[in-house]
């Protein structure tokens, strides 16, 4: 073979891998031009209205860090932050461990298995608006079942959409309504853990507890961050169900501030006051907070997250 | 054989590139298309046609289009094509892309800060050529439509909160024979006509101060309030007279309990039915505005109006409310200015005001209206006719206009809210307020 057949070969691959290349970004192009349009272009220019007074209807203008500086100063921003960390710690945190135990119940072998995972993954398919409307209901002061049961337990009723002391408990425990994906997740994660292990385990003499801890936990911990970062994310993004429940546009926050959460708070500066500044701000502050959480519980992650094939 | 290749690679590309602009120049066209929609509507036989938005929905929008209807029979030079349900949110798109309607009424508390904005056409020239006047309007209307000098805008149907409606039944059962007149009157007829459980739940309320909503323009107004100096250039969140008001508001948490209250309203009907609490008898009292049940009010119905009370000692604040308009105005990028104007200058006249007035129930903001035998005589008109008499109180105001009025009015109702519940005093509250939009004042913000 001689050297220029060779080159004229190897030329030939080139040239066929480049036009599968162009052929392919070709087919590729309406996501690229899309995602270049509608979010690489908005993130990117979010950031320089982050840096201007801008009101929609006339140019921005330029004010290099005042919209930051302001919103260090604001108190509503501080107090948004505050309700959406509870809503985190007290929320999402116990929802999770929530949605792990009753994967841990499904995956038991019990008759009717297929049916109660059904059930419990049901409440997942109706839209987010839909349950919340269906649970204001559920949950109206005067005339609620949650408050009816309560009624017949002898317990107090509290006013949960209207007391502020209650308004975050009133989401918190819709949450819990709506943990199905998690819990379809983590039965997908047990279901993945050699038996074998249980049954060295059973052998040599560990108990259901130790068995949890000692396989279990480790084994599905990959799932556990995943969950966790996602829900973190999702988390800091919380709005729909308090929008829904607060109710009234003039009065997005609830009743004494109560449901001003993170999202919230941004869509109002954004689209009550118009002031697309001071929103860029805080969507690019936010972007910042939740870049710092999912380091932290990557950097931590190595202590309690196995993969399989790895120590 | 490599050129070959990079021929038809080229041809590819090109082929490719063909295709991508031809879409995209589509999509220019599409976008074209709809941005100069406003051209089709052009000249036609020497006829304008403009384009008139309003809010109000098919359910409500009768008495716009009787109006428009009545302009369009008598004028043959413009032709006014009205659109309803276009709401703040339309509006503001429509405005910021640039590409707006001739004419549009919206509530006049957009007006300053979208002037601010340079989206308003001002109407100075229009008014000095056509010899218009603007003092033809009830008193302080204007204030939320000048700025800076210039009027952006003229006020329309105008809507008053300065009555107190109550249920003749409650008021007749607790052994009241008139509406109280002074704050310390309501304050004792409202416990008068409070009814609770043997478990000491609420069945009946008097009177609550944020019902239908906190309302933080209106109990100051009450009180002789003031929001802005304008000879200071200080924004007065911290006026005695807002604070004596918060603090009249927080009698009512005190007297029922903020949970006992709200738990009670949760169990409220939809507003304006049969269902209203108001109209049920479960609330006896309520601050009003000029439409609020007007269905359930005149000699047969079971709602009362009456003026609403006023500070103890302070008979000179009788009459206080609060009062605001709708407005109409061209947008600066508005295509047919002239002709706008035309429909405009018309339209706020006082005849076209009384025909729109008599089909919607509402207040004309043309003084001489509210005496026009034409309106106030008709037998239809009975159950607005205190509100005609409220309109001329020189007490009536409103909160100032300004480019941060937004977020002053939000701050006023989330530090108010605090005070209502307790967690907060009144004085501590509006210093907060005033610390929060004072930086704001004179930034263009």
């Amino acid at each position: 073979m001689s050297a220029s057949t060779v080159n004229a070969n190897l030329l030939g691959i080139r040239s066929r891998r480049r036009k599968a290349l162009l052929v392919g970004l070709l087919f590729a192009s309406p996501w690229i031009l899309g995602f270049l349009i509608f979010q690489l272009y908005p993130i990117l220019i979010s950031f320089y209205y982050s840096l201007t007074d801008y009101h929609l209807m006339s140019a921005p203008h330029f004010t290099g860090l005042k919209n930051y500086q302001d919103l260090f100063r604001d108190p509503k921003f501080y107090q948004s932050l505050y309700n959406t960390i509870y809503i985190t710690i007290f929320g999402f945190v116990p929802q999770l461990a929530f949605s792990l135990f009753i994967a841990l119940l499904l995956n038991m072998n019990v008759k009717g298995q297929s049916i109660y995972r059904t059930i419990f993954f049901l409440p997942t398919i109706v839209p987010l608006v839909a349950s919340s409307l269906l649970w204001m209901w559920l949950l109206n002061g005067e005339h609620g079942l949650v408050n009816e049961i309560l009624r017949s337990l002898g317990m107090g009723q509290p006013a949960w959409l209207a007391d502020p002391n209650w308004t975050k408990p009133a989401l918190i425990l819709m949450g819990f309504w709506g943990t199905g994906i998690g819990t379809v997740m983590y039965l997908a994660a047990l279901q993945d853990v050699p038996r074998e292990y249980y049954e060295a385990a059973a052998i040599d003499g560990a108990g259901p507890w130790q068995r949890f801890w000692k396989i279990t936990f480790p084994s599905i911990s990959p799932m556990t961050l995943f969950q966790l970062i996602t829900g973190l994310i999702g988390s800091f993004q919380y709005f729909t169900q308090a929008y829904v429940f607060a109710n009234d546009p003039n009065n997005i926050g609830g009743p004494g501030g109560s449901m001003l959460f993170y999202a919230t708070y941004l869509y109002q500066q954004a689209f009550s006051f118009l002031d697309m500044g001071y929103a860029s701000a805080m969507a690019w502050v936010l972007f910042v907070i939740v870049l710092v959480l999912t380091i932290l519980v990557f950097r931590t992650s190595a202590r309690w997250v196995y993969y399989g094939g790895e120590k | 054989m490599e050129k070959g290749v990079c021929n038809v690679k080229s041809r590819w590309l090109k082929a490719a590139s063909v295709a991508m602009v031809g879409s995209i120049s589509t999509f220019g066209l599409v976008a074209c298309g709809n941005g100069g929609g406003g051209n089709n509507t052009g000249n036609s036989g020497g006829t304008v046609e403009i384009t008139f938005w309003h809010p109000w929905t098919a359910a409500d929008q009768g008495p716009i289009n009787a109006v428009v209807d009545e302009f369009n029979k008598t004028h043959k030079d413009v032709h006014v094509t009205a659109i309803g349900n276009q709401n703040n949110q339309k509006q503001t798109i429509a405005l910021a892309g640039g590409s707006p309607p001739d004419i549009i009424l919206t509530a006049s508390t957009n007006i300053i800060p979208w002037a601010g904005q340079g989206a308003i056409e001002p109407l100075d020239s229009d008014i000095k050529q056509s010899n218009f006047s603007t003092a033809q309007f009830i008193p302080g209307l204007m204030t939320d439509l000048e700025y800076n000098g210039h009027t952006y805008a003229l006020p329309y149907s105008v809507g008053i909160e300065s009555a107190l409606l109550y249920n003749k039944k409650d008021f007749q059962a607790a052994g009241i024979k008139s509406p109280p007149k002074t704050l310390n009157e309501l304050y004792a007829d409202a416990q008068k006509l409070t009814k609770r459980d043997s478990a000491g739940n609420i069945t009946q309320i008097g009177f609550m101060p944020d019902f239908p909503w906190f309302d933080p323009v209106f109990w100051p107004l009450v009180f002789g309030g003031k929001f802005y100096d304008p000879a200071a250039k200080q924004v007065t969140p911290t006026d005695p007279a807002n604070i004596q008001a918060l603090e009249y508001e927080r009698k009512f948490y005190q007297l029922y309990g903020a949970n006992q209250m709200n738990k009670f309203k949760s169990g409220f009907g939809k507003l304006g039915t049969p269902n209203d609490p108001l109209v049920t008898g479960q609330l006896a009292m309520e601050m009003g505005w000029d439409y609020t049940d007007a269905q359930y009010r005149g000699d047969n119905g079971p709602i009362g109006v009456a003026p609403f009370p006023y500070p103890d000692g302070h008979p000179e604040l009788a009459g206080a409310g609060l009062m605001g308009s709708d407005a109409v105005f061209i947008p600066a990028k508005s295509k047919h200015k002239q002709a706008a104007w035309e429909f405009l200058q018309w339209m706020v006249g006082e005849k076209p005001q009384i025909l729109f007035s008599k089909e919607g129930n509402s207040i004309p903001s043309v003084t001489a209206a509210l005496t026009d035998p034409s309106l106030v005589d008709d037998p239809k008109m009975k159950v607005m006719d205190p509100f005609f008499k409220m309109a001329s109180s020189h007490n009536l105001g409103a909160f100032p206009a300004s480019t941060y009025a937004a977020k002053y009015a939000q701050a006023l109702i989330d530090e108010g809210q605090k005070v209502l519940l307790g967690q907060e005093s009144a004085a501590a509250a509006m210093a907060q307020v005033k610390q929060q939009i004072q930086p704001l004042v004179g930034q263009g913000n």
